[in-house]
C-alpha cells in the first residue's frame, strides 16, 4: 500500500508539473503581446509606447527565453514563492492563503449540503423506482442539472433576499451571507449525485446476492440499505471527488455573484487584470486541490472496500 | 455480518461528514463574525453610508485605477479641482499664473494639514508630484513637467518640457493626487493613502470594501456623513439586489434594464445626467482600409442615425454623438454636427464610384463590407457594435462584426487589419481639449492607431496647447474639431450618461460631470 501511495503522489506530482507548464503556456499564447498586456491594464488601458514595454520587460525578465523563466518560476515555487503580483503588488502566495480558507468553507460546506441532499433523495428513489417520489426526485435533479446556476443564483437572491428579506443578497462575514453560495453549490451537485446514487442501487438490485438476500426473507429496505448501498459507496466517493471540478467551477460563478472574497472571484480579477503571476497561482492550487481530493478518494475507497486494495 | 457492520459504519460515517462539514462551517465562522462587527450592512446605521461600486476590489497600490478611487472618494485632493461644467477651479492650489511660456507658479492653500497632522506645504506638494510621475508612466505623458522646485512654503514652481498650457486642467486628473509622504513606508513602498481629503482612510478589506471616515480638519466644508463604506460588489444584478434589499444605499454603473424599473419605484431616488465620454468607431485611415477615402468616412457617419444606437443598444442611457467633445461643455468650441442623411451619403458613396445593386452598395461587382471590431469587456460595448453594424446593414453596406478581449482587438488594430474599431474613452475629462486630441489623433502620437494623417490637424494641435484660454485657442481648437468632423476619422456615437441609484433617505448627492468624482461631502441621509 505504501508503494502505491508512493507511486500514485509521483503520477500527481507529474501531473502539476504538467499542469503548471500548460498554464504558463497558455497564458503566453493568449492574442496580444504580452508585456503590453501587463502594462495596459496598470496605465488605465492606455496603450504603452515601446520604450516603456522594454524597460519593463527588462526589469521583470520578461526577455528571457520562455524555458527559463518557467524554470526560475518553478525554482521559486519550490521555496515557497509564487512571484509577486502585478496588481496587488503583493506576494501571490499571501493572496491565495488570504482567500483558499473562504473558497473552502464554501466548497466543503457546498458538498457535504450536497451529500445530505443526494444521498436520501437516491435511496429514496431506488426503494420505489417509477413512484411518486422518484417521478419528483427525478423532475427536481433534472432541474438542478440543467439551469445554469447564475441565473438560478439570482433566482435564490431574489426570493430571500428581496422578497422574504430573510438573507443578506452578497458579501461576507456572518453564517448568513455564506447560505446562498452554499445552497447554489450543493444544488447544482445534487442532482447528479442523486440521479447516480439511484440509478447504480437499481443496477445492483438485479445482482443474484441481493435475490438471495430477499429469498432469506430479509426485506425490501433492509436489503437494500445493508447490501445495496454499501456496494454503492465506492462509485458514489469516486463521483463525489470528481464533482469538485464541477465546485471548483461553480465557485468562479457563485463567488462573484455573491461578493464572497474567496479564490474563484481572484482568479477572475486576475484574469480581468492579466494578472500573470496571480493566475498561474491560482491555475496550480486549485489544480492541486482536485487532484488531491480525488487521490484522498481512491485512498478512502482502498480502506474501505478491500477488493479495492491495488487501486491505491 | 462483521463486515456488514463495517459497511454500515463507513455509510453512518460518510453521512457523518457530510452533516459535519456543515456544521464545521459554523467552526469556520469566528473569524468571519469578528468582520462582522467592523463591517456591515448597516442601512440602518444613521450617519454611514455604504456604497455598492462595480469596481473590484483593487488593492492598495498606486496604480492608475486605485489612485482614481482615492481621488473620487476624496481621501486625497488634487491642486486643481474642476467645478460642475469642468471648469479648473481651486484646489489644494489657490491660483496659478504662467510667468513664461514654460513655467507655472501655484500659489497653494494655507492651513492644510494632511490626515497624519503634518503640514501641507510646496515641499510636500513636490514630493508628492515626483513621486507620482516616477511611479506612474502615464502621470508623467500627461504633466510634460521638466522641473519642480520650490520657491517658498506656499509657492510652487514647475517648469514644463514645452510651452504647456494644458498643465493646470491636466493637474486636476485624478492620479496627480497630493500623496502625504506618510502614505509611503521607510522604503519608499506605498502602504496606504494619506492625504488631505474631507474623509480619511481607515480600512482596506481586500475584495470586500475600503471604509473611510470623515475628517474633521478637512480644509473646505466638512462632511455631513461619519462614514462611508465602498463595497465592491462586482455583478451588476447582485449589485442592484443589494440596493433593493437595503444592504447598500448608492450603486452606481447600474443596468439599464435597472435604470427603468428603479424610477418607477418610490423606495429609490435615479441619477442620471451626461457627463464626460463618448463611445466612437476609430476609423482605420490607412491603406488596408477602403475608409482611407475621406468620402467613404462622411458617408458612413451619416449612414448612422445615432438615436437608433442610443435606443436599441442602451435603452435610453446615452445622448445621441454627432460630434466629438460632448456639447454641454462651453469650453469646447462648437462644431458643425454630423446629420443623419442617406442622400448626402449616397451622393458621396456614388461619387467614389459605388452603385447601389439590389440594396447592396457595390463596386466592380464586389460589395462594401466593412470589418468592425469591438471589444466585450465593458458590458455595452457588443450592444452598440451590433447596432451601429445593423444600420450600415439596413443602408445597404455589408458588415462583418467580430469581438475581441480589449488587447486582442488592439492586436488587429495595430497591424491596420480593420476598418473600425468601436471603442470609449473620456475625452473631457480633464476639461481641456488637449488631453485626447494630442494623444489619440496627432499622427505623432504612440495611440494614434488609425493611421490618420492630417498635417493642418496636427500644427493646430501642437499650438493650441501653448496657447492660454482665450479666444485664438478656441479659434485654434474650434478648427482642429472641425477637422474632425470634415476629415472624419471617427464615428461618434453616443455621449456617456451617467446613472446611479439610492435609497430614497439619501439625500444631496449631484453627478459629477468627469465621471471620477463622488462629491460625498454634501450628501445626508
Amino acid at each position: 500500500m505504501a508503494y502505491r501511495l508512493w507511486v500514485r503522489l509521483t503520477h500527481a506530482l507529474a501531473l502539476i508539473v504538467f499542469i503548471s507548464v500548460a498554464g504558463f503556456a497558455l497564458l503566453r499564447l493568449m492574442p496580444g503581446d504580452f508585456v503590453e498586456i501587463l502594462l495596459l491594464s496598470q496605465m488605465d488601458g492606455t496603450l504603452p509606447d515601446a520604450s516603456q514595454v522594454a524597460r519593463f520587460a527588462e526589469a521583470n525578465g520578461l526577455n528571457d527565453p520562455l524555458p527559463v523563466q518557467y524554470f526560475r518560476w518553478l525554482g521559486a515555487l519550490f521555496q515557497g514563492d509564487m512571484g509577486i503580483s502585478l496588481v496587488t503588488r503583493a506576494p501571490v502566495i499571501d493572496d491565495i492563503v488570504l482567500r483558499i480558507g473562504k473558497s473552502m468553507t464554501l466548497a466543503v460546506a457546498g458538498m457535504g449540503l450536497a451529500l445530505l441532499i443526494a444521498i436520501p433523495a437516491g435511496i429514496l428513489c431506488a426503494l420505489y423506482p417509477g413512484g411518486r417520489i422518484d417521478r419528483v426526485c427525478t423532475t427536481m435533479t433534472v432541474i438542478g442539472m440543467s439551469i445554469p446556476n447564475f441565473w438560478y443564483a439570482l433566482l435564490l437572491a431574489l426570493l430571500f433576499s428581496l422578497v422574504l428579506g430573510w438573507l443578506p443578497s452578497s458579501g461576507h462575514g456572518t453564517l448568513a451571507h455564506a447560505v446562498l453560495p452554499t445552497l447554489v453549490i450543493a444544488t447544482s451537485i445534487a442532482g447528479v449525485l442523486a440521479r447516480y446514487i439511484r440509478s447504480s442501487l437499481l443496477e445492483e438490485l438485479t445482482e443474484p446476492y441481493i435475490r438471495t438476500a430477499r429469498a432469506k426473507g430479509l426485506g425490501k429496505i433492509r436489503t437494500l440499505l445493508h447490501h445495496g448501498v454499501p456496494n454503492v459507496v465506492p462509485g458514489v466517493l469516486t463521483l463525489t471527488g470528481l464533482q469538485f471540478a464541477r465546485v471548483f467551477d461553480g465557485m468562479i460563478i457563485v463567488e462573484t455573484l455573491f461578493a464572497w472574497p474567496g479564490i474563484g472571484r481572484f482568479l477572475v480579477e486576475s484574469l480581468l487584470n492579466r494578472d500573470y503571476p496571480a493566475i498561474q497561482g491560482c491555475f496550480l492550487v486549485i489544480a492541486t486541490a482536485y487532484i488531491l481530493v480525488n487521490l484522498a478518494v481512491d485512498v478512502a475507497i482502498s480502506i474501505y472496500d478491500p477488493r479495492a486494495r491495488e487501486i491505491v | 455480518m462483521k463486515t456488514r457492520n463495517k459497511i454500515l459504519t463507513g455509510l453512518v460515517l460518510a453521512v457523518a461528514v457530510a452533516v459535519g462539514s456543515f456544521f464545521a462551517v459554523r467552526n469556520l465562522m469566528p473569524a468571519a463574525t469578528v468582520d462582522a462587527e467592523t463591517a456591515p450592512v448597516v442601512a440602518s446605521e444613521p450617519k454611514t453610508l455604504v456604497v455598492g461600486t462595480m469596481w473590484e476590489a483593487l488593492p492598495l497600490s498606486i496604480q492608475p485605477r486605485r489612485s482614481r478611487f482615492f481621488n473620487e472618494s476624496e481621501i486625497l485632493d488634487t491642486l486643481v479641482k474642476l467645478d460642475y461644467d469642468l471648469n479648473p477651479v481651486p484646489g489644494l492650489a489657490l491660483s496659478w499664473d504662467r510667468v513664461s511660456p514654460t513655467v507655472w507658479h501655484f500659489n497653494l492653500r494655507d492651513g492644510v494639514t494632511f490626515h497624519d497632522g503634518s503640514a501641507f506645504d510646496a515641499d510636500a506638494a513636490k514630493y508628492a508630484l515626483e513621486r507620482v510621475i516616477a511611479l506612474l508612466p502615464y502621470a508623467a505623458d500627461l504633466l510634460n513637467i521638466s522641473k519642480i522646485t520650490v520657491i517658498d512654503a506656499k509657492t510652487l514652481e514647475i517648469e514644463t518640457t514645452e510651452p504647456f498650457a494644458a498643465l493646470p486642467n491636466q493637474l486636476s486628473d485624478a492620479i496627480t493626487v497630493m500623496y502625504g509622504k506618510a502614505s509611503f513606508d521607510a522604503d519608499g513602498q506605498f502602504v496606504s493613502p494619506v492625504g488631505t481629503g474631507p474623509w480619511k482612510f481607515v480600512e482596506y478589506i481586500a475584495q470586500d470594501r475600503t471604509i473611510v471616515e470623515r475628517f474633521d480638519g478637512y480644509w473646505g466644508d466638512k462632511p455631513v456623513l461619519d462614514r462611508i463604506e465602498y463595497r465592491y460588489i462586482p455583478d451588476h444584478n447582485s449589485r442592484t439586489l443589494a440596493l433593493e434589499a437595503g444592504e447598500v444605499d448608492f450603486v452606481d454603473n447600474l443596468l439599464p434594464s435597472d435604470v427603468a424599473r428603479l424610477s418607477a419605484d418610490e423606495k429609490f431616488n435615479v441619477y442620471s445626467k451626461p457627463i464626460a465620454g463618448l463611445y466612437y468607431g476609430a476609423i482605420n485611415a490607412g491603406d488596408k482600409s477602403v475608409l482611407n477615402d475621406v468620402r467613404l468616412r462622411r458617408a458612413v457617419n451619416a449612414l448612422i442615425d445615432r438615436n437608433t444606437v442610443v435606443a436599441g443598444a442602451l435603452d435610453g442611457i446615452g445622448e445621441p454623438a454627432w460630434q466629438f467633445f460632448a456639447p454641454q461643455f462651453d469650453w469646447a468650441p462648437k462644431v458643425t454636427p454630423h446629420a443623419f442623411d442617406v442622400e448626402a451619403a449616397s451622393a458621396l458613396l456614388t461619387d467614389a464610384g459605388y452603385e447601389k445593386i439590389d440594396g447592396t452598395w457595390q463596386k466592380d461587382g464586389a460589395p462594401l463590407t466593412l470589418r468592425i471590431l469591438s471589444y466585450s469587456s465593458r458590458t455595452e460595448m457588443p450592444a452598440i457594435t451590433e447596432v451601429m453594424a445593423t444600420l450600415l446593414k439596413q443602408q445597404g453596406i455589408a458588415t462583418d462584426v467580430q469581438m475581441y478581449t480589449w488587447e486582442g482587438m488592439l492586436d488587429f488594430v495595430k497591424r491596420g487589419e480593420y476598418d473600425i474599431s468601436v471603442v470609449f474613452w473620456t475625452p473631457e475629462m480633464t476639461g481641456h481639449p488637449d488631453l485626447h486630441l494630442k494623444s489619440q489623433f496627432h499622427s505623432k502620437a504612440g495611440l494614434n492607431q488609425q493611421f490618420w494623417v492630417n498635417a493642418e490637424f496636427d500644427q493646430l494641435v501642437d499650438t493650441g496647447r501653448t496657447l492660454d484660454a482665450g479666444a485664438e485657442r478656441d479659434a485654434t481648437y474650434g478648427r482642429a474639431l472641425e477637422i474632425l468632423q470634415q476629415d472624419a476619422p471617427i464615428i461618434p456615437l453616443v455621449h456617456k450618461v451617467y446613472v446611479a441609484a439610492s435609497a430614497k433617505d439619501v439625500a444631496g448627492f449631484r453627478v459629477h460631470p468627469s465621471g471620477f468624482f463622488y462629491d460625498f461631502k454634501n450628501v445626508s441621509r
